[in-house]
């Protein structure tokens, strides 16, 4: 294995490291709410849009998690505060991920 | 990607408690529902936190749960996974009561500051990737293409990084007299031996971060001019050698090992090699005589191993926390790394807390953080609510910490100075039900054993020591004895080949300068104030409490207790005594008593 190489693995490995480290006060969060309804395809769907792409911004500092005690939509808590997305949609995650990062 | 991870502890202390039945059962259960894709399993290092184990840390919540069996799995899954929502009744609880969710809001790990256990509780350690994607192996890369041997050296001098095995030697100026050594063939070498009682910190590394060391290794190796590497990692950890194994195999597959690493045409090579019981194979001389095929014995230095070490040749020999430090010094500058500790004592230090301590397990403390804080913060405090009387650093060949001198900051040198020392990090912690001379004899019998006999003054004169320390506990002993046993002390402390040998007498001068008076009750009172010395104890029944349901006497294996006479006021039976000729000491009868009337003293 060459330099390069080391480093592509490590960048396609950075990636699975996302949803996998503790929070700090820094961290932005990001909710998707689920309510008492549980995990629909839908809401999976905007978690997986969220993750995918805060692991195309490497970042990592971001967490995106399900939240029981939100009814719908996603809530977004950062260093800037706290941004409520109530009708959040998987095309709108672009844009609220780089509102929010 | 995953939406969660679910992270298992895979030390060895979970491992025993089962925590690869939940690993399996997790599988299980993720199968059946579907949700491979969206969750994922991974068995990790220690967690540190053993006193709790099995651990499970779900993220991205961070929660952590304790305690955990594989019949919770179906509850954490629907709950937690499915639903959520964390399982509470999992949920880690501090003293108080308030429930603390994620690990690293614990006390536990609120003031811990993991470097050489960065990885561990968070990577597969099975898994060259994922070490790879913490940023592993980029020091060996910065290494080999950016720096030269000398910028290596001058980085690790500066850094301040000291020898983590005990001795606390600069780790910067080891490699630095290895480099200067001249010859083709130079060696570097990992102890993994971990003899001290009690020491764990070694062993988690390797279980949960096998790869470090490797890197270590080879950034060493190209610091000095090595290109052959041995770890010499003591038989008796199964799970760090099996997982070091894999960690070389693997390092090899993808080129971190063997020729024209990343194509500089840096070769280096890496073996284990498995030691085979002895405590004195720790000591860096009798490791190398050992790896050489033969009986661990000692040499004597001069000459010192980077001059003339294992097969004769210049030899580096650093203990696994010592290495698991330098790819972080690489890749954030010795600045970064001596910014944090005292100025003599650079960075953190990892321990293993045990004995009379609540949250036992695996700690790293920025060095200048006091005991108390280990103790009461950290560690959780005494059990019971138990007085604190002491904490033995440095293993056998260390000293104890009295209550006066819990507030003095942790580093070498404040340690050695209050008549312990760092030791590798075995951090046994004893309260008022402890005798500190049972103690000294406990550690004094290891090292007699251990001892390789190649020198009479460890040979003969801790032997001696011990039969004095014995006739100490025993009640036989004369106020002579305490003054020839400290000057015995010092006289195999001097004139020992070996360190094994030179701090043997450690424990046995700490407890003599700080618990003189318990010496003293054993020698001219004959008692044990901490009711642990057996032939010093004495059972007796209080007549006046006793009520005479001879239940003691039912349960007494030597039938040394009778009815006596005397009814004492308000009794209805005659009280009951115990016959101290007869009697063994088991303790039977102060357990079984319900009326508080047996007495030990």
């Amino acid at each position: 294995m060459n330099v390069n190489e080391l480093n592509a693995l490590r960048a396609k490995m950075h990636k699975q490291f996302i949803n996998r480290q503790p929070a700090n006060d820094t961290t932005a969060m990001f909710y998707v709410g689920i309510g008492e309804n549980g995990i629909t395809k839908d809401a999976k769907a905007l978690l997986n849009a969220l993750i995918e792409t805060v692991a195309e911004k490497y970042s990592n500092n971001a967490l995106a998690m399900f939240d029981a005690n939100l009814a719908k939509g996603v809530k977004v808590v950062n260093g800037k505060g706290e941004k409520y997305y109530e009708n959040a949609t998987t095309s709108e995650v672009a844009a609220i991920v780089d509102e929010s990062l | 990607m995953y939406r969660t991870h679910i992270l298992v502890c895979g030390g060895t202390g979970c491992t025993s408690n089962k925590s690869f039945k939940i690993v399996e059962e997790l599988h299980k259960q993720l199968t059946e529902r579907n949700l491979n894709d969206e969750v994922k399993v991974i068995t990790t290092g220690c967690f540190g936190l053993c006193a709790k184990g099995p651990i499970m840390v779900v993220y991205p919540e961070g929660t952590f749960y304790h305690s955990v069996k594989a019949e919770d799995v179906t509850e954490i899954i629907e709950t937690h996974v499915i639903g959520g929502k964390p399982v509470d009744r999992l949920l880690h609880r501090e003293n108080d009561g308030t429930v603390v969710d994620s690990l690293k809001d614990t006390e536990f790990m609120k003031k811990q500051v993991r470097l050489a256990l960065r990885n561990c509780g968070v990577i597969d350690p099975e898994n060259i990737e994922e070490y790879i994607g913490r940023d592993g192996y980029q020091a060996l890369a910065k290494v080999l293409t950016q720096m030269t041997p000398q910028d290596v050296i001058d980085t690790i001098l500066a850094s301040g990084l000291r020898g983590r095995g005990g001795a606390g030697f600069p780790t910067g100026l080891k490699w630095k007299f290895a480099k200067a050594s001249e010859g083709p063939v130079k060696y570097v070498c990992c102890n993994a031996d971990e003899g001290d009682p009690g020491a764990f910190m070694d062993r988690s590394v390797l279980e949960g971060d096998p790869h470090v060391v490797i890197e270590a290794m080879a950034i060493a190796a190209y610091a000095i001019g090595s290109n052959q590497g041995y770890v010499y990692i003591r038989a008796e950890y199964p799970i760090a050698v099996q997982r070091l194994q894999k960690a070389i195999n693997q390092a090899k597959e993808y080129g971190m090992l063997g020729k024209n690493i990343f194509g500089t045409g840096f070769d280096f090579d890496l073996e284990i090699r498995l030691g085979a019981g002895a405590f004195v194979c720790g000591e860096e001389t009798a490791l190398m005589t050992s790896i050489e095929g033969k009986r661990g014995e000692p040499r004597p230095r001069p000459p010192f191993p980077a001059i003339k070490g294992l097969f004769g040749k210049p030899t580096i020999l650093n203990n696994v926390e010592t290495y698991a430090n330098v790819p972080q010094i690489i890749l954030k500058g010795a600045e970064w790394f001596s910014s944090i500790g005292t100025e003599k004592s650079k960075g953190t230090k990892v321990f293993a807390l045990g004995g009379k301590i609540v949250n036992t397990g695996l700690v790293e403390v920025p060095m200048g953080t006091t005991l108390r804080e280990v103790v009461y913060e950290i560690g959780g405090g005494i059990p019971g609510g138990k007085k604190f009387k002491a904490a033995q650093t440095g293993g056998p060949s260390g000293g104890c910490i009295p209550v006066e001198h819990l507030d003095v900051p942790i580093d070498y040198d404040n340690l050695i100075a209050i008549g312990s020392m760092m030791g590798s990090g075995g951090l046994i912690v004893m309260d008022e039900d402890n005798c500190m001379v049972d103690i000294a004899k406990f550690f004094l019998e290891f090292t007699v054993d251990e001892s390789c006999g190649k020198c009479t003054p460890c040979r003969i004169g801790n032997k001696r020591l011990l039969e004095l320390l014995t006739k100490v506990t025993e009640g036989t002993a004369t106020l002579e004895d305490l003054d020839k046993m400290e000057e015995l002390c010092y006289y195999i402390k001097a004139n020992s080949l070996c360190g094994l040998g030179q701090t043997a007498p450690n424990p046995v001068l700490s407890t003599l300068r700080y618990f003189r008076d318990e010496y003293v009750a054993h020698v001219v009172d004959k008692t044990c104030p901490a009711g642990v010395c057996k032939k010093l104890l004495k059972y007796s029944i209080d007549k006046e409490k006793c009520i005479g349901c001879g239940m003691c006497a039912k349960k007494c294996p030597a039938e040394a207790i009778s009815r006596t006479d005397y009814t004492a006021p308000g009794h209805k039976l005659a009280s009951m005594a115990i016959d101290s000729e007869k009697c063994v000491k088991c303790g039977a009868c102060i357990s079984t008593c319900k009326f508080g009337a047996v007495k030990k003293g």
